[in-house]
This record gives structure tokens, C-alpha cells and sequence, in this order.
């Protein structure tokens, strides 16, 4: 069966600006967005420029706002998706030409909150030592691939492109829910910036995004306590 | 940013991300810029007191009209959803129940329409001239 592809086009240099170009690509059982958007630049269309790397949702590279959604094109099949695609590049980020766009924003975010390891005391003479429990805590953020779905989605980082975003939250919290992490205080001073979690409107698209199934919403949250229970001990009961 | 491209941008996300946070997001905002307007309006009729009795009398006349009663309506509903909306946030915030926001949600709704309606069984035969049984029987 034969689908359209409405892709979103955008070449600086060309002059025609921003537009939607139509393509049929020929589905078959199985087959994904990424391999229709290969079949358009392999047959069709050789202009046609997009991120890529691992084809199985694992490298964050090729999030996109498919029907609808901000998805991975390469863990979304076709057939879900009915007789037209349209196809457009992440929000938010200026675009460089057709659905790639420049991640630098999204970047600089997460670099601010420091997404490495801090030891807390001088390296043992092996390896950290971290209970099941203290490994388990993690579990719930460790997973992010980086795709920037959850950014593009994000009302609030399109008010404010300093806003840190989804992403880099979940990844403060990834660090100050760790047991070998030092730096809980300087996290939690980026976080409750003013560009930090209080920005935050609860609107959840990120969690409804996230190819992950990650909650950013829910570690925004979390942080928050957890800045409110530092500045005022007696709010301790609120941390979980 | 100019406000018209604020408004075409806002209306870009709502179309973008048509998920349920994104609705009631977009709803509390507008019912927060309607409820500015009407403290303004509100601060208008009662600071006429300060010009007497007669101006006071003056300006509760203007805002006793049908048009006002119905607008009274609105402004309820505006409120309760500003309210209700706000409160399960802070719930939401408060109890790390993030996981559940859908049924926070239809707890939300479901709290909003029963004040609705009972804001309309009482507000709309007032606002359509019909005298409630009670009073009238009374006076
Ligand atoms: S939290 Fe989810 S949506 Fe956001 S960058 Fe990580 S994997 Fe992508
Ligand atoms: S190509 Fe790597 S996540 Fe889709």
C-alpha cells in the first residue's frame, strides 16, 4: 500500500523558505518512518536531509514530530499511522535544513546541571560499591537516550530557550538520587534557578513523549521537594 | 517576543502536542488573563463607593443586567476550572503523584462538572428572570 509522506523542507540556501513536500513511498509489513524516509532519499528525493545512527532506538538521534507526536521515526511503524505521514523536525531548535536541527540549546541545558559523576570522597582503590536498593533508585532515569522528544514538546521551553528542559532535570535527579554522587548541593542550585524546575507548568507532554517511558514530569516534581525540603528542613516529609 | 507571534506560537504547541496537560495548561492560562479582567471590572463597581451612594447604586444597576447574570455564569466557571485546576497541581506537586496525572485529572473534571451544574441550577433561573419557588412564595 502506498502512503504519502508530507516532509517538512527547509533549505537556507535555496530561498523557497519553509514548506511541506509531498512523497509516496511504497509500505510494506513492518516497515518504519526512518526506512520510508531512507526509501525517499535513496529513490526520490537524494536532498533530503535527516539524523540517523542506530535504526533501533537507542542512540536518540532521529526524534521528530510524526503525526501527531514527537516520536522516533525509527521505533514507529508505518502501518500505525494511517494513508498520509506528515513529518516535521523537533521544536524549539533553530532548524538547519530540513528535519535536521541544531541540538547545540539542548546541550548547553544539560550541561549546566553537570551530567557526570561528582565522587562524594576520594575514589576507592576498585570499584564504587552500590547496593541493589541504592542501584535500584536509578532505574527510573537512566534510561534516556537524549533524543530531545521530551524538549521539543515542552510549551515552556518554547517560551524560554533557557529553560533547562526535561532532559537535563531528569538528569539532575539521576545524579542526586545517586549514592556515589557528591554534588546534590550544586544540582539542586542549578535546578532551583530561575530557568530550573519552578519554570515547570505541569503539562506532562514530556512524559506523554518520552520513547522511554521515562516520567521527567515526576523528577521535576521530586526536585522540587527536594529544593523545598533544603531551604525549609521542616518540609523533610515531602521528599521520596 | 510581539504578542501576536506569542498567541500564533501558543496556538502551534496546542496543535502540536494535543494531549490532555496541554488543554488544561492552555485553559488555566486563559482563565488566569479572564480573571485578571475581571478584578479590574470588579475593582471598578466598588471603587464607585468612594464617590458616594449614588454613583455606587449607579454602577451595581449597569452589572445587574441579563447580559452581567450571564457573564456572572461564566466568570463562576471560570474560577471553579482556575481553582480546581490549580489545586490538583499543587496535589500532583505535593504528593509526588505524578504517575497518575490521568486520574487526578478525571477527579479533577469530575469535581468541576458537579459545581458546574450546581452553579447552574441556582445562577441560570436568576439570570433568565425565572423566581425560584422559595423566595418568590416568601416576599
Ligand atoms: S527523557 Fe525521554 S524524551 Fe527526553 S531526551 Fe530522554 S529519552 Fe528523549
Ligand atoms: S536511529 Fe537511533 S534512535 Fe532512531
Amino acid at each position: 500500500m502506498a502512503v504519502t509522506f508530507r516532509v517538512f523542507r527547509y533549505d537556507p540556501d535555496n530561498g523557497k523558505g519553509p514548506h511541506f513536500q509531498d512523497y509516496q513511498v511504497q509500505n510494506e509489513k513492518g516497515m518504519t518512518v526512518l526506512e520510508g524516509i531512507f526509501w525517499i532519499m535513496e529513490n526520490a528525493d537524494p536532498t533530503l536531509a535527516f539524523r540517523c545512527a542506530c535504526r533501533a532506538a537507542i542512540c536518540g538521534s532521529d526524534a521528530m514530530h510524526i503525526n501527531g507526536k514527537y516520536r522516533l521515526a525509527c521505533k514507529t511503524q508505518i502501518d500505525k499511522l494511517g494513508s498520509t505521514i506528515t513529518i516535521r523536525p523537533l521544536a524549539h531548535l533553530p532548524v538547519q535544513k530540513d528535519l535536521v536541527v541544531d541540538m547545540q540549546p539542548f546541550f548547553d541545558n544539560y550541561k549546566a546541571i553537570k551530567p557526570y559523576l561528582v565522587p562524594k570522597e576520594e575514589p576507592p582503590e576498585k570499584e564504587y560499591l552500590q547496593s541493589p536498593e541504592e542501584r535500584r533508585k536509578l532505574d527510573h532515569h537512566i534510561d534516556c537516550i537524549l533524543c530531545g522528544a521530551c524538549y521539543g514538546s515542552c510549551p515552556v521551553a518554547y517560551g524560554d530557550p533557557k529553560y533547562l528542559g526535561p532532559h537535563a532535570i531528569l538528569k539532575a535527579l539521576r545524579f542526586v538520587d545517586d549514592s556515589r554522587d557528591g554534588a546534590t548541593k550544586e544540582r539542586l542550585a542549578v535546578v532551583a534557578s530561575e530557568f530550573g524546575v519552578f519554570r515547570c507548568h505541569t503539562i506532562f507532554n514530556c512524559k506523554e513523549v518520552c520513547p522511554k517511558d521515562l516520567n521527567p514530569t515526576g523528577a521535576i516534581t521530586r526536585l522540587k521537594n527536594k529544593v523545598l525540603a533544603e531551604k525549609f528542613p521542616i518540609l523533610k516529609f515531602l521528599v521520596r | 517576543m510581539n504578542i501576536l507571534k506569542l498567541f500564533k506560537g501558543t496556538a502551534e504547541e496546542v496543535r502540536l502536542n494535543p494531549n490532555i496537560g496541554t488543554f488544561s495548561w492552555f485553559l488555566h492560562r486563559i482563565s488566569g488573563v479572564l480573571l485578571l479582567i475581571y478584578l479590574f471590572i470588579h475593582l471598578w463597581v466598588l471603587g464607585s463607593a468612594q464617590s458616594g451612594t449614588a454613583a455606587f447604586d449607579a454602577r451595581l444597576r449597569m452589572v445587574q443586567s441579563p447580559l452581567f447574570h450571564f457573564l456572572e455564569i461564566g466568570l463562576v466557571f471560570v474560577i471553579f476550572y482556575h481553582m480546581i485546576n490549580g489545586l490538583s497541581i499543587t496535589v500532583m506537586d505535593f504528593f509526588n503523584l505524578s504517575a497518575r496525572h490521568k486520574t487526578l485529572v478525571t477527579v479533577s473534571v469530575t469535581i468541576f462538572a458537579v459545581v458546574a451544574i450546581i452553579a447552574l441550577s441556582i445562577m441560570l433561573p436568576r439570570a433568565l428572570h425565572i423566581p425560584s419557588g422559595g423566595t418568590h412564595a416568601i416576599s
